[in-house]
């Protein structure tokens, strides 16, 4: 009796007992020829100024209500003279994808086509061949974040609605493990810590050129977004790159909540 | 080939293990109807070890995608407890109104000598010059390896979606792991049993990668962290129709019952590393997240662009 209940189990949740989730229709075979393979994975191979670029892209939409707490990512000494910072390449206290304050568009991230590549020299040397470091990013992001960082090193730009940019280009050194407090000759308009509130994307689409890296060397990314800017240099150690239609809601208001409904979501999943 | 059928020689003992464990009585139907959604066995893997040419590739029609070649993999044993600490496959009853679960529950691997290796030749292949009548443009990027993966506790349930409107597999799933290196080897693999080869002089490696539950000042904790719920925070697996009648793969991980809270993981990794005899060693030290909570995500996997 068991046994027949587990496989009914199993028919039922393959869809082979009861109705289709949907009209099913046939396919003819090459129709159904064509949906082979047609996969989320997409390989794409460049070599550029002396790298070879290996990127590895799922072709995917997510949506992601999700909280990151306590983030040391490069725990390491600098080489004496560069400064120590917080002990770590990148030092984020709190990172929310979503907020819960402001209804139910708010609650999840858009995020599109994640990717990882790998960066080689030599690569086609088997001898020779090296390995650089890699890079995780998404293709677009677009949705309400929240951020409360202690240092990242990376290429930063977080505009605010005065007009104010912080920019991690200002840095005098490098941006490597930058707080937002240094910035030249100018003065920050506003610290890493006292981001709070994040917007990614506009009325123009997706933010499009986050990504992390991990390398032993600087190394030149290409875009991986046609139509957007390529990205700076990307510097040995943990490095997080994000310019792209990023604005501050309120600089130095406390992070928005991002909690879970207390009401059942109306959409279905996938909806 | 010989340590495959003794893994199944293992197998096949346990399988019978279970039923000479007590005299066996005959059981009025009555009585027999309470043992419903009790039913299941154990098995356990000994000297398990696959090797050979298989080859796996995720990709396109055109022959692009991410390829692993000649994958190996094996599991060195826990001798003491092969028959006390197996895998066990179970079919539970749920209550009123909910369908029966699957559950899939691994040894806890408490000594932690129950250890995973994996190793394989990765290749990534571009397709796209193919349709213009282009070369599939392939890339040996070296070898992949997983060494000493030890897993805790691990549950995968399994259950028919509960709503009936939305059809698919729901999941419940808890892991805590330990992986002592993810290394790539872009001149080959070499020896695959040590973390640091002698004989790869080139190697990026993710060392002493450990995920759990977090602990209350988020850390990674002794308990297994629940990703995914059946009860209060199930992960859909099922297909979806798009606008423009296609159908897409779909991943959905529920959000939390109302009341309650995503459970928090945490990752560590002990050491990232780049050893090479031509560009140099450079160390980065340790990496953690703290707390990883995930209270709602989903995955719509679409075709190739």
């Amino acid at each position: 009796m068991g046994a027949l209940r587990l496989a009914t189990s199993f028919l039922l949740g393959c869809g082979l007992v009861a109705k289709s989730w949907a009209q099913g229709v046939p396919l003819p075979d090459a129709q159904l020829a064509r949906v082979w393979g047609q996969a989320m994975v997409e390989v794409s191979n460049t070599s550029v100024n002396g790298y070879d670029f290996s990127r590895i892209t799922l072709n995917a939409d997510l949506s992601l209500s999700a909280n990151f707490s306590k983030i040391r990512l490069g725990e390491y000494p600098l080489a004496t003279g560069l400064g120590n910072g917080s002990g770590a390449d990148i030092d984020i206290a709190r990172l929310q994808f979503g907020r819960s304050d402001l209804g139910d568009g708010a609650r999840t991230v858009a995020l599109s086509n994640p990717y990882l590549e790998l960066v080689y020299r030599n690569g086609s040397d088997t001898s020779q061949r090296e390995v650089i470091g890699m890079r995780l990013g998404f293709e677009g992001i677009q949705g309400s974040l929240g951020l409360s960082a202690q240092s990242i090193s990376g290429s930063l730009a977080i505009s605010d609605t005065q007009g104010h940019v912080l920019d991690s280009r200002l840095d005098p050194a490098g941006g490597k493990r930058w707080d937002g407090t240094a910035c030249g000759p100018s003065a920050c308009p506003f610290s890493l810590a006292a981001v709070g509130a994040l917007q990614a994307g506009d009325a123009n689409g997706p933010s499009r050129d986050f990504f992390l890296s991990i390398l032993k060397a600087p190394v030149q990314f290409p875009t991986a977004v046609a139509g957007a800017t390529a990205p700076d240099l990307a510097q040995a150690g943990l490095w997080l790159n994000w310019r792209d239609r990023l604005l501050a809601i309120n600089p130095g208001s406390a992070l928005p909540p991002n909690l879970p409904p207390t009401l059942p979501p109306l959409l279905k999943p996938g909806g | 080939m010989r340590r495959f059928l003794h893994a199944l020689l293992m197998l096949a003992a346990l399988l019978g293990c279970g039923g000479s464990m007590a005299a066996l009585q005959g059981l009025p139907d009555q009585e027999l109807a309470h043992v419903h959604g009790r039913d299941g066995f154990a098995f356990n893997l000994r000297g398990f070890s696959l090797d050979g040419s298989l080859s796996l590739r995720l990709g396109d029609s055109l022959g692009g995608g991410l390829s692993l070649g000649n994958i190996s993999l094996s599991r060195s044993d826990d001798l003491g407890n092969t028959f006390a600490d197996p895998y066990q496959l179970t079919l539970l009853q749920r209550s009123e109104g909910q369908t029966d679960r699957v559950s899939l529950s691994g040894p806890l691997n408490s000594l932690g000598l129950l250890r995973w290796q994996f190793a394989a030749d990765l290749s990534l292949i571009d397709s796209s010059a193919v349709a213009a009548g282009g070369q599939l443009n392939r890339f040996q990027a070296g070898a992949l390896l997983l060494q000493d993966l030890r897993s805790y506790g691990m549950r995968l349930d399994l259950a028919p979606n509960p709503d009936p409107e939305t059809q698919g597999i729901a999941f419940g799933l808890s892991l805590r792991l330990d992986l002592g290196a993810l290394t790539l080897r872009p001149r080959g693999r070499d020896n695959i049993s040590l973390l640091d080869s002698p004989g790869a002089p080139e190697q990026f490696s993710l060392k002493g990668l450990h995920l759990a539950a977090a602990t209350a000042d988020m850390q990674v904790g002794s308990q297994a962290w629940s990703l995914a719920n059946l009860d209060s925070q199930p992960l859909l697996l099922n297909t979806v129709a798009n606008a423009d009648g296609s159908a897409s793969l779909h991943l959905n991980l529920a959000w939390p019952t109302a009341g309650q809270q995503a459970p928090t993981g945490s990752l560590s990794v002990d050491n990232i590393a780049f050893k090479s005899d031509v560009g140099g060693n450079l160390d980065l030290g340790s990496s953690r997240i703290g707390g990883l909570q995930i209270q709602y995500l989903d995955i719509k996997l679409k075709a190739g662009r």
